[in-house]
């Protein structure tokens, strides 16, 4: 029977579904759905298709327990991010004192002439002052509470800067939630993507990803619009298996690892200019 | 491009002769099988979690209805609307119902297979609608006129002087043979489309029902600039593309980016769940996800072809695939191409009309090796065989072309009139039907039956040519 119905016109096998679906209400038996949509029917079809298949069914116990357990302790060194982010051609850099953090923005400044940069506004920029920083070196900083059309202007920055809620260590993958004042087009339109991670925000492995959303989306407002996640820069094979960068997003991504207690040591002071 | 799969096994033959496809295929494939194997031999138990794989696909679809349901329950929570089409002219309807809706005049493609399925942008060319490809291979075989010929790498047929020609000719750019310019000159065509563009259009590899979340891989960012940019955002996806959880999510995250590319993690994994929030500057406004059944609740009913359900398109078997390496993806002439293109092509186009698929295989098993979810292909392709030679259609094929031109064969010959008076009408009009043993003229019915045969000259019997030998002295 089901060989018959493979090999038979569409149309041939629904009418026989329904004439079948007929059959049974006249028979006085109760159809399991009402067919009324196109939804309705679709699902009922499907139902039709899984009747007498063993496989196990129902839900399997979720494990709920808080993400806190899968974050490693702050001194753990960072050697096996930088090591992965370094594989795939993308820098990496750990940050213990500002004029580090000074020197490496200098340079990158500088590599790739950046005069308008873009930011997200997220608490831990502002602590670090790269405002300031950037600003000192002639580096014009936009964000996107302020613009009107912030899409735009994404698209003419050098530089896109963020943060990143999660660095996994195994893979060396940056996980950016999107937020108001957290956009999606900072890490992607500019042609070099910035990111700074803490040390209390690394994840051992990729195993620990499905507990890390599963834990976003318990809260009260459930997983954000877009949740990203970064390994590498944009690259693409696509003619005769020559690996191009920057196709169509960033060619080059920074992560810059800040040292335990880095933005609470360093903290910078904002002045009224630079305040958001 | 019409895709024309009843071609199968006259475009095979002439992808066969073509050295450098066959080159390009095989450096290709080795190249990505290595990736692949390098990507696993990372992994502590690569086939257990290739049975884990397999369990979550098993388990997904055989709770496929509440799935879908918890789905659209969850999407809708997070302010997106999901439809319903249950083939692909219904998927079309509604994606053009709302272009029209939100007054689209352009649209950016994400790599999609099933808008490739389903033939949208035809529809949308034929409403007027500009539409652009965007992942590099795809700009590449659209601005050709071709399909894609490999699931992951869709101009992998085509080779740098190509495409150089084709840019030159349709972009007006400079020749170049530089993959690294030509790529440039992609990204800035394309970047003012995403940035003009009303609606963005993806596929996704999986959808998570417990939080109503699209999950899309991808390596160059051409997804997340159409998910991102236009203010409006269609999904169209396979309803057999749907696990429970994000632990299931988990298990096939890391099966699908390393088969695809041995890659620990795609560039970009976008999670998208709705629109855009309150506050957010860019994301679109609306977000509407498209269900498309297109014949897989039928192969779903089905408890031997269920199984194809389970493929992930990573392309792992393709780039196996003795036969694929030979002939190439448009030989398969549908969407899908290799092993698991013999499968789908075979069961989502109508009935009958791609019966030479199951036999591009040798069934040599290198598919079923390499499979994240541990998919029987050559099984499969066996038991397709065998329902062809059971189909009734096939059958009356068989009794018209073989039982009975036999069987007045065997009646003719033994009426020595009849036999003669049948042999002289031959020899009076082969010239005309068919003059060098090639067949001039048949009716259509029959003409794919004469394509394959030589017709033997027809000469009177020895008997009757006896007496004039006899006199001339041969």
């Amino acid at each position: 029977m089901v060989q018959e119905a493979f090999f038979q016109p569409l149309e041939k096998a629904e009418d026989i579904r329904q004439m079948k679906r007929a059959m049974s209400s006249i028979n006085g038996r109760r159809e399991s759905r009402v067919v009324s949509t196109h939804r309705d029917q679709m699902l009922s079809r499907i139902e039709h298709s899984l009747e007498g298949i063993e496989e196990e069914r129902g839900s399997k116990p979720v494990d709920e327990t808080a993400s806190a357990s899968e974050w490693i302790p702050d001194d753990i060194p960072w050697g096996e991010a930088k090591k992965e982010i370094e594989a795939l051609s993308d820098r990496f850099y750990e940050v213990k004192h500002p004029e580090d953090m000074r020197r490496i923005l200098e340079d990158l400044v500088r590599e790739h002439a950046v005069a308008l940069a873009v930011r997200w506004e997220h608490p831990l920029l502002e602590r670090l002052g790269i405002d300031r920083i950037l600003g000192d070196m002639g580096v014009e900083i936009r964000v996107p509470s302020r613009e009107e059309d912030w899409k735009a202007l994404s698209a003419k920055a050098q530089l896109g800067i963020t943060t990143a809620e999660a660095l996994v260590m195994e893979s060396g993958t940056l996980v950016l939630r999107t937020e108001a004042g957290l956009g999606r087009s900072t890490s992607l339109l500019p042609p070099v993507h910035l990111a700074f991670i803490q040390p209390s925000r690394r994840l051992k492995d990729l195993a620990a990803l499905p507990r890390l959303i599963r834990s976003w989306a318990n809260e009260p407002q459930g997983l954000p619009s877009a949740v990203t996640l970064i390994t590498g820069h944009s690259c693409t094979a696509d003619i005769e298996l020559t690996l191009v960068s920057g196709v169509h997003g960033p060619g080059l991504v920074y992560v810059i690892g800040l040292s335990p207690g880095y933005d609470v040591d360093n903290e910078a002071v904002p002045t009224a200019e630079h305040q958001v | 491009m019409e895709l024309r799969v009843e071609e199968i096994k006259q475009k095979a033959a002439e992808a066969a002769r073509n050295e450098v496809l066959h080159q390009t295929l095989s450096t290709a494939g080795d190249r990505f099988v290595a990736l692949r194997e390098a990507g696993f031999s990372q992994l502590n138990d690569p086939e257990g979690l290739r049975i884990r794989g397999r369990k979550v696909k098993e388990r997904s679809l055989a709770d496929l209805p509440r799935l879908l349901r918890l789905l659209e329950k969850k999407v809708t929570d997070a302010g997106g609307v999901v439809h319903w089409a249950k083939d692909a002219a219904e998927a079309r309807s509604i994606i053009l119902d709302l272009a029209d809706r939100y007054g689209v005049k352009t649209v950016v493609k994400g790599k999609s297979m099933m808008t490739e399925e389903i033939g949208l942008n035809r529809a949308f060319s034929r409403k007027g609608i500009e539409v652009w490809e965007t992942d590099l291979g795809e700009f590449i075989v659209q601005l050709a006129d071709e399909i894609p010929s490999h699931i992951i790498a869709p101009a992998i047929h085509k080779n740098k002087e190509e495409v150089a020609r084709l840019f030159c000719e349709k972009l007006g750019v400079p020749y170049t043979v530089n993959p690294e310019e030509l790529t440039m000159v992609a990204r800035r065509t394309l970047r003012e489309k995403f940035l003009g563009a009303d609606m963005g259009i993806t596929g996704g590899n999986m959808l998570v029902a417990e939080t109503g979340t699209l999950v899309l891989f991808e390596n160059e960012g051409n997804i997340r600039m159409s998910t991102s940019l236009p203010r409006v955002h269609v999904a169209l996806i396979g309803i057999e593309k749907v696990v429970e959880s994000w632990d299931d999510f988990g298990v096939l995250l890391t099966l699908l980016s390393r088969s695809a590319a041995g890659q620990k993690m795609p560039t970009y994994l976008s999670l998208i769940t709705g629109p855009r929030k309150p506050g957010e500057r860019d994301g679109p406004e609306a977000f509407h996800l498209v269900l498309l059944d297109n014949g897989r609740s039928r192969i779903l009913g089905d408890e031997v072809f269920r199984e194809s359900l389970f493929c992930l398109r990573c392309g792992a078997c393709l780039n196996v695939c003795p036969v694929y390496k030979r002939i190439g993806g448009h030989s398969y002439g549908w969407v899908y191409s290799g092993p698991i293109g013999i499968l789908l092509n075979s069961e989502l186009l109508p009935p009958g009309s791609a019966r030479d698929l199951p036999y591009a295989s040798t069934l040599c098993g290198a598919c079923v090796e390499v499979c994240p979810v541990m998919i029987d292909h050559p099984k499969l392709i066996l038991e397709f065989r065998r329902r062809l030679v059971e189909d009734p259609v096939w059958k009356g094929r068989r009794v018209l072309s073989r039982i009975v031109p036999i069987k007045i064969y065997a009646w003719i010959s033994v009426r020595p009139v009849l036999f003669r008076f049948a042999g002289s009408m031959a020899r009076t009009f082969q010239a005309l039907l068919a003059p060098s043993g090639e067949w001039k003229w048949l009716p259509k019915a029959v003409a794919r039956w004469g394509a394959e045969r030589r017709v033997p000259w027809f000469k009177r019997p020895f008997s009757s040519r006896w007496k004039k030998l006899k006199t001339s002295g041969k």
